[in-house]
C-alpha cells in the first residue's frame, strides 16, 4: 500500500472491478446450492453473539419499560378477565385430572404406550439476535453444544413452536425459524390428525402445502407437530389455521404474535433411520 | 460539492483502519434489533451509515479491502447469502467514491445521498436475493431497517464530527 496514491488510481479501479467480481461469483455459488455453515460462519457466530447479545440486554429493558406503561393502562380490566378465566380454568383442572385418571386407566387395561416423545429436559437460552431480514428469517441463541444443544433440536417460547436449530457453535446456536422461506415441517390437525407440509415463505403466516385429507382441514384447527418427517417431536403447538384472500390454507403461528426474547431449546434425538441390512451374496 | 480529478491527496491508512474497524462494528450490531409498535426492525442498515460517512482521506486499496470482509463478516453473521452484502458495499462505495470528494456533505446533501445508498441497497439485495432463492423479498423489513438507520445518521455524524475534531489535528477526518 502507498501513501500518496492518485484517488482516481487504475489499481482503485481495478481493485474496486475485482472485489465486485469475486462477490458476483461468490453469490452465484450460493443458487440452488444446500446452505451449510462453515467453520468461519460459526466463528463468526460465535464472536457475534456475546457482543448483540450485551447490546440486546439493556434494548429489552428500554423495550419491557414502555410496554410496562401500555399494560398499567389495562390492568384493572386485565384482572377482572384473569379472574372469571380463573373460575372457568379450575372448573377445567378438575375435569381435566378426572380425565387424565381414566385415559391411564385405559391404558393400563390396553397394555399402550401413550408417553409423548417431547423430552422432559429444557435448555433455557435468551434470542440475542433475531434476524428478521428481506430473506432470512433465523434467531441466534446464547446457548450451544456446551449446553446440550445439538442440531434439529426444536425451540419453543411459551407459545409455541419458534423454530428449529440449523447449526450449532460451542456456546452459540441458529435456528430457523418457522416463517423462514427454507423452512418446511411436518404438522397436523389435532382435531382431525390429517397432516400436511408447513412451508415457510417469509410471509407471517406460512402456507400448508401436500395437504393429506383435505376436506379434514377447517379455519381455526389447532396446528401441531405431526413427527412424520422423524425431526420434531409429535405435539409441539406450532398455530392456528387460517383461510387467506385466495382460498389457501395458512397457519397463523402462536409464536409470532410476540417479541421473542427467552426460548428454550428441547435436546430431541430424532428417529434415526434403520442401519442398512448387509447383502451378502 | 466538487469532485478533485487532477489533485493527488495524500491517503492515510489510519483512517482507513478506524472506518473499516467501524464498519465490522456495525456489521456485528447488524444481527441485532428493536422491536418497535409491535414490528421488529433490525439493525441492518447501520454499516451503511458508516459508508455514508467514510472518510474522504482514506486510503482506497485499504477501504476495498475492509469493504470485501467486513461484507462476508456480514454474510456470516447474518446467515444470508455468501457475498450479497459485499458487493452492496463495494458497489455503494464506488458509486459514492469518497475519496473524489473535494469537500464535505452539507447535511441535506448526505440526507439526500443516504436515501440513495439505501435505495441502491435495496435494489442490490433485492436482485442478489431474487437470483439466488427466486423470490422477492419482504419490503416492510426493508423499510423498518431504513427508518432505524436513519434516526441513527445523524448521531454518527455528530460522533464522527466530534472525535475528528478531538483526536485529529488534520482534515484526514473530513466527510
Amino acid at each position: 500500500m502507498r501513501h500518496g496514491e492518485h484517488p482516481n488510481s487504475g489499481w482503485t479501479r481495478i481493485a474496486l472491478s475485482l472485489a465486485i467480481i469475486v462477490s458476483c461469483l461468490l453469490i452465484s455459488f450460493n443458487r440452488g446450492a444446500m446452505r451449510e455453515a462453515s467453520k468461519l460462519e460459526m466463528a463468526t457466530q460465535e464472536g457475534v453473539s456475546p457482543l448483540v447479545g450485551a447490546l440486546s440486554g439493556p434494548i429489552r429493558n428500554v423495550e419491557n419499560f414502555f410496554s410496562s406503561f401500555a399494560e398499567r393502562a389495562r390492568a384493572f380490566e386485565e384482572n377482572a378477565q384473569l379472574r372469571s378465566e380463573l373460575v372457568t380454568l379450575r372448573d377445567r383442572q378438575a375435569r381435566y385430572e378426572n380425565l387424565a385418571i381414566k385415559v391411564a386407566r385405559y391404558e393400563a387395561i390396553l397394555g399402550v404406550d401413550t408417553e409423548t416423545d417431547v423430552p422432559l429436559k429444557k435448555i433455557a437460552a435468551r434470542a440475542v439476535g433475531e434476524v428478521d431480514g428481506p430473506f432470512v428469517r433465523s434467531l441466534l441463541l446464547n446457548v450451544g453444544a456446551k449446553d446440550g444443544v445439538a442440531i434439529g433440536n426444536p425451540v419453543m417460547s411459551v407459545d409455541g413452536l419458534v423454530g428449529h436449530v440449523i447449526n450449532v457453535g460451542p456456546r452459540s446456536a441458529r435456528v430457523l425459524r418457522l416463517s423462514d422461506l427454507n423452512s418446511r415441517i411436518a404438522v397436523a390437525s389435532a382435531r382431525s390428525e390429517a397432516t400436511a407440509i408447513l412451508a415457510g415463505d417469509n410471509s407471517p403466516r406460512p402456507k400448508l402445502d401436500f395437504i393429506n385429507q383435505a376436506e379434514n382441514w377447517a379455519e381455526g384447527d389447532r396446528v401441531i407437530s405431526s413427527g412424520d418427517d422423524g425431526a420434531l417431536p409429535r405435539g409441539l403447538a406450532v398455530g392456528v389455521v387460517m383461510i387467506d384472500e385466495t382460498g389457501a390454507m395458512r397457519v397463523d403461528l402462536s409464536s409470532a404474535s410476540a417479541a421473542t426474547d427467552w426460548v428454550w431449546v428441547s435436546p430431541y434425538k430424532p428417529i434415526e433411520p434403520p442401519a442398512e441390512d448387509e447383502v451378502t451374496p | 460539492m466538487t469532485y478533485l480529478d487532477t489533485q493527488a491527496p495524500i491517503r492515510r491508512l489510519w483512517p482507513a483502519v478506524v472506518a473499516g474497524i467501524a464498519l465490522l462494528f456495525a456489521s456485528a450490531l447488524s444481527v441485532g434489533g428493536v422491536h418497535v409498535f409491535g414490528a421488529f426492525a433490525r439493525f441492518g442498515f447501520f454499516p451503511l451509515v458508516v459508508l455514508a460517512i467514510w472518510p474522504r482521506q482514506a486510503n482506497t486499496l485499504l477501504s476495498i479491502a475492509f469493504l470485501f470482509f467486513a461484507g462476508i463478516f456480514t454474510d456470516w453473521a447474518t446467515a444470508s447469502i455468501i457475498g450479497q452484502w459485499a458487493l452492496v458495499y463495494l458497489v455503494i462505495w464506488g458509486v459514492l467514491r469518497p475519496e473524489l470528494r473535494g469537500s464535505p456533505f452539507a447535511p441535506v446533501s448526505l440526507f439526500l445521498f443516504w436515501l440513495a445508498t439505501c435505495g441502491l441497497a435495496v435494489v442490490l439485495l433485492s436482485v442478489t436475493g431474487w437470483f439466488v432463492y427466486g423470490v422477492l423479498p419482504d419490503f416492510g423489513s426493508f423499510g423498518r431497517q431504513m427508518l432505524v438507520a436513519t434516526l441513527i445518521l445523524p448521531v454518527l455524524g455528530v460522533m464522527r464530527g466530534v472525535i475528528s475534531r478531538r483526536f485529529s489535528d488534520s482534515e484526514d477526518w473530513e466527510r
